[in-house]
């Protein structure tokens, strides 16, 4: 118990801390207004390990602290990087997502709805994103309209999607997996799965990666790419796939860099920045300045400059907490992120059932593939996708989803090893 | 299917140590690279938060000085003013855009301040210390009004410390508006930027006389009992060119003068026939040097910008009887001896130029004076500017 409260409190104090700092370098005192933020995540982080404690008996311990260090963390880069009401929103999502995490961990027949009307939620989903193409908007006033807004709030539908998607993949490859493996028709020379259990899947997934890209949501196709290769692979186990997929993608990136000018623009950026580097390339070298800036122990919170990059708070929040927080932090984030991704697959691996290993594995790859390829991204390793980094980056939606896949991931590891010990008592 | 979970999660784990890798290589191998980038913005803020220290005049008025404004977080970013724009050339001008002139180049590094390894650490705001020079402000005030809407240049050094008093160059600019007047300044024919005190190469015209006087005098050669009243050909005779030319050397014509801001060597004579000894040119500065060593025995000091109480350096030019029978010759009125003469530069063929270089007061010398006026002959004007300032820097 006092491991676990130490544990559960040393995100807390990481978080206070740096409002204290923001606070004392912002205001120059300590301005109570500025702890709103601090002191709710406070309150949902006791309260819900209160509730798991009480009524998840083995959930996983790590990862409730775990992601309240990295919301923490990046409510304090809201704090900084963002105007105010940001923040405001930023922790009202916050609370909101507090509840859908206990919500998905906690209520009774929750795995069993997911699975079960799994065509009822993906078409959700889509319906949902399609919306956006009559309704939809974008809360900064230009640039892609991937938003529904209803009073104040936006909610990006391909966010929820990418989590229906998981349970959609998690419940179809569950039920077919045996026969995507074993039947198969021959082709030439490869045997390849028998179209008529590949075909539903390669047509949901199709659909919606087209309305994805109709929706210039770069980001979120690759990452609905990426997630179906990662859980394809892990149901099937066959490499032949992921390999014919990049493949694929590669060649599907060289048709898009002659047909859209976001493809081409950010391949360009990528390839050789410095050539455009206040043209063009303008994001990327401030983002990679902003890296440098920070060296090896940072400027400190609030005293560098990482506003000099266009849209710091969304997708190169990496680069400010590089230049604040310096490698020291950027090596904290990897391996926060490192350990998330690792204990979704534990809890996947100690999952005993198809859909749940599955559920597991695909949350563990969508949380993997997103934070790479942002990271990877803004440090110029990849072309630059605009996807948020989990937790940190500024974004209701993504923080509301990101949560209750969390919520998800702690049922499936209390569920698993609850399974464990009673059947340990019964040996 | 385990084992297929399992290379799963270790693909995705290897990709973050490539990540990990690569954030090394920004932050630490290619940041010293990096971050020196022109175009990296924190180079500006962090020179824009640095507290520059003030320049003041001798007797402590403010020609610079930085104010705070609102910077992003309570972080105070300065902004320099210039409360006076007769000391534009010498004080100069502190640009984010164009870098620093006249005298905030000369100081820029005890203006700017240091900090050490722990203040930086710490982001202690850095705070540079104020310099005191050793001009006159208001003589200064006065050179600037007299000299007008005329193009020229008035110059006045301290004959026994080599204090540099007053230095106005005309047309000027507004330094308080440099950035957004540049494109202009530099494209203006009239040169407004150029300081030309101590960068504008005139020939001295009727002064050949003076420098040849010297040149005579220094040979031991008889010169006329009444100088001015022989032509300068007749004067001169007896000087060879090589004689003319070594006494140039000799009162430093020939070289930069000994100052920290931007400052021209003079120019001979090429004697090709078109070009005599009234055509070596020199600039006001030296000018002024050379009536220092006549009103100061001799002695030619090596100007001052900063404020001190330690004595110059001295350089012997000419031995104390030249000096002393330079100064028999010079013609003295309301207690200024002064030498005053035209030239026409040959060159631009444009119009002649009016000199007056002088000391005063005549009988006991303090201060030493150049004034040039360009493109106009016009002798009165040049004595009533000098008269005017040369009693703001006298007691």
């Amino acid at each position: 118990m006092g491991w676990s409260v130490l544990v559960s409190g040393l995100p807390l104090i990481f978080t206070f801390v740096a409002f204290v700092q923001l606070s004392l370098v912002e205001d120059a005192q300590l301005t109570p207004a500025r702890f709103m933020a601090p002191a709710l995540l406070a309150v949902c982080a006791l309260a819900a390990t209160w509730l798991l404690q009480r009524q998840l008996p083995y959930y996983d311990r790590v990862l409730l602290p775990l992601i309240t260090l990295l919301i923490g963390w990046g409510l304090a880069e809201v704090a900084r990087l963002a105007p105010p009401v940001f923040l405001l929103r930023q922790t009202l999502w916050m609370v909101l997502g507090s509840g859908a995490l206990l919500g998905a961990a906690l209520l009774p027949q929750g795995l069993r709805w997911l699975e079960r009307f799994r065509y009822t939620w993906l078409l959700l989903g889509l319906f949902l994103l399609g919306m956006t193409f009559f309704l939809g908007v974008n809360p900064s006033g230009a640039g892609a309209r991937l938003w529904l807004g209803a009073a104040g709030f936006y909610f990006q539908p391909s966010e929820l999607l990418k989590l229906l998607m998981i349970v959609f993949l998690a419940s179809y490859l569950s039920q077919r997996q045996a026969a995507l493996v074993e039947v198969n028709v021959q082709l030439h020379r490869w045997r390849i799965p028998h179209p008529a259990y590949v075909s539903p899947l390669l047509f949901m997934w199709g659909f919606s990666i087209v309305l994805l890209l109709w929706q210039r949501d770069l980001g979120a196709a690759v990452l609905f790419f990426g997630v179906f290769l990662a859980m394809f692979y892990a149901a099937t186990g066959q490499g032949i796939y992921v390999l014919a997929s990049c493949i694929l993608l590669i060649g599907a990136g060289a048709v898009g860099y002659h047909i859209f000018d976001v493809v081409a623009l950010r391949v360009d950026a990528w390839l050789n920045p410095w050539e455009e580097a206040s043209g063009r390339s303008f994001q990327i070298v401030q983002a990679l300045l902003a890296f440098a800036s920070g060296g090896v122990f940072g400027q400190g919170l609030g005293q560098g400059l990482p506003g000099a990059i266009p849209v710091v708070h969304t997708d190169f929040v990496f680069a400010a907490v590089g230049e604040e927080y310096g490698l020291i932090g950027t090596l904290g984030l990897v391996v926060a992120f490192m350990l998330l991704v690792s204990r979704a697959f534990r809890i996947a691996l100690s999952c005993q059932r198809m859909f749940e290993r599955l559920l597991a594995v695909g949350i563990g790859a969508l949380f993997g593939l997103q934070s790479l390829v942002i990271m990877a991204g803004t440090l110029k390793m990849i072309p630059l996708t605009g996807v948020t980094l989990p937790f940190i980056s500024y974004g209701g939606s993504s923080l509301l989803v990101s949560m209750t896949m969390v919520g998800l991931l702690l049922r499936l590891s209390s569920h698993a090893i609850a399974l464990q010990h009673s059947r340990g008592e019964k040996m | 299917m385990t084992v297929a979970v399992i290379r799963l999660m270790r693909a995705l784990l290897l990709s973050f140590f490539v990540v990990a890798g690569a954030l090394a290589y920004w932050q630490v191998i290619q940041a010293p690279q990096l971050v020196v980038r022109a175009d990296n913005p924190r180079l500006v803020q962090a020179e824009r938060q640095i507290q520059r220290g003030r320049l003041l005049d001798r007797s402590g008025m403010v020609l610079a000085y930085s104010a705070p404004e609102h910077g992003p977080g309570n972080v105070p970013v300065f902004h320099r003013h210039y409360p006076e724009t007769a000391t534009a050339h010498l004080v100069g001008y502190y640009s984010l855009r164009y870098g620093t002139g006249g005298c905030e180049a000369v100081f820029d590094s005890i203006l700017r301040g240091k900090r050490n390894r722990l203040e930086e650490l710490l982001h202690r705001p850095q705070r540079g210390e104020d310099v005191m020079l050793s001009a006159d402000l208001t003589a200064m005030r006065i050179a600037d009004t007299e000299l007008g809407d005329h193009i020229g240049t008035f110059i006045a050094l301290d004959i026994a410390s080599g204090a540099l008093l007053a230095m106005v160059s005309h047309p000027s600019y507004e330094p308080n508006r440099l950035d957004e007047t540049w494109e202009d300044l530099i494209a203006d024919p009239s040169a407004p930027l150029l300081n030309r005190a101590t960068q504008g190469i005139y020939p001295v015209g009727d002064l050949a006389r003076w420098i040849g006087l010297a040149g005579l005098l220094s040979a031991g050669i008889t010169t006329p009992s009444r100088p001015s009243e022989v032509s300068l050909a007749v004067l001169l005779a007896p000087l060879s060119r090589m004689g003319y030319v070594a006494t140039a050397h000799q009162l430093g014509f020939t070289q930069t003068p000994p100052i920290a801001l931007p400052a021209s060597s003079g120019r001979l004579p090429s004697f090709d026939g078109r070009t005599t000894e009234r055509d070596l040119a020199v600039t006001p500065l030296h000018m002024a040097r050379f009536a220092a060593a006549v009103a100061g025995d001799g002695q030619m000091p090596v100007p001052v910008l900063q404020h001190s109480t330690e004595l110059a350096g001295m350089e012997r030019v000419f031995s104390e009887n030249v000096a002393h029978t330079l100064r028999a010759l010079t013609p003295a009125y309301d207690g200024i001896a002064s030498w005053i003469g035209v030239a026409l530069p040959v060159e631009t063929g444009r119009a002649s130029l009016t000199w007056l270089v002088g000391y005063a007061p005549a009988t006991h010398p303090q201060v030493a004076f150049a004034l040039v006026l360009e493109d106009e002959e016009n002798r009165s004007a040049a004595m009533s500017i000098a008269r005017r300032t040369m009693a703001a820097l006298l007691p």
